[in-house]
């Protein structure tokens, strides 16, 4: 911080870059929420997208969206607490949610049509509709 | 630029000022960042970077957004595409100086 002190006089560029590298770092290690989000939500995908298809009688189908409804609630919320969104955050999570879409309308169309209560689909399902959030959460801890 | 001046001339007089260039910094490693995290990662107060933000957005550098998180109002800061590739040649600028610094190297 050693050329903050001198308000606003000229710095020496070694010390400046240096110092764009330590902030950089630490704007780069407050989006790293990212990464615990995408899990998270992972997680909350790969348990809920069987239910859907295991699950049978109204008032499971009305408990798993309540559910899915509260979940979604509570993980924008923390989204919308954070501080930072990393760069390229925002052209990453649409790719991470058309994946998701993309394989989620796969294992929903195929699995009411063709596996109902077919655990040897839905539960493959679930994990493959969850890969592009571990993908993504992988990638962010990379990062 | 012609391919015989001295690489200073390639920086940004905005961008030059410590706190600005601090705050270009930081934000050049996020898509948004909110305000008062960036008044605590620059190590400033309120006033010192509303007025270096109102001089950075004047150039069209920086992008300021008011929204509300519940009842909370918040603001949120951004590098507009002008403002990142002036920081860029800000950066390239202040490593040309650094190179040419250094003995065995040369400036480009």
């Amino acid at each position: 911080m050693d050329h903050l002190q001198h308000g606003q006089r000229e710095m020496d560029p070694q010390a400046a870059l240096a110092h764009a590298d330590r902030l950089g770092r630490r704007v780069t290690d407050r989006s790293r929420w990212y990464g615990r989000f995408l899990a998270v939500f992972g997680v909350a995908v790969m348990v809920i997208t069987p239910l859907w298809g295991l699950l049978t009688g109204g008032t499971a189908a009305v408990v798993v969206n309540i559910a899915w409804v509260v979940f979604i609630i509570v993980i924008s919320g923390y989204a919308r607490r954070q501080p930072v969104a990393g760069r390229g955050m925002g052209r990453r999570y649409v790719l991470v949610i058309g994946a998701w879409a993309a394989i989620y309308a796969v294992v929903l169309g195929c699995g009411f049509a063709l596996f109902p209560h077919n655990p040897a689909w839905w539960i493959p399902g679930g994990v493959a509709a969850a890969a592009p959030f571990y993908l993504g959460a992988y990638r962010e801890h990379r990062r | 630029m012609s391919a015989q001046a001295h690489p200073r001339h390639g920086l940004d007089e905005v961008i030059h000022a410590p706190v600005r260039f601090s705050i270009m910094a930081a934000l050049a490693m996020a898509d948004k960042a909110e305000f008062s995290f960036v008044r605590d990662t620059v190590e400033v107060s309120d006033s010192v970077l509303s007025r270096q933000v109102s001089t950075l957005e004047s150039a069209g550098y920086v992008k300021v957004t008011k929204g509300y998180v519940g009842k909370r109002p918040r603001t949120w800061l951004s590098l507009t595409r002008d403002g990142r590739g002036a920081f860029t040649a800000h950066v390239s600028a202040l490593q040309a100086i650094t190179a040419a610094a250094v003995p065995g190297q040369t400036q480009g």
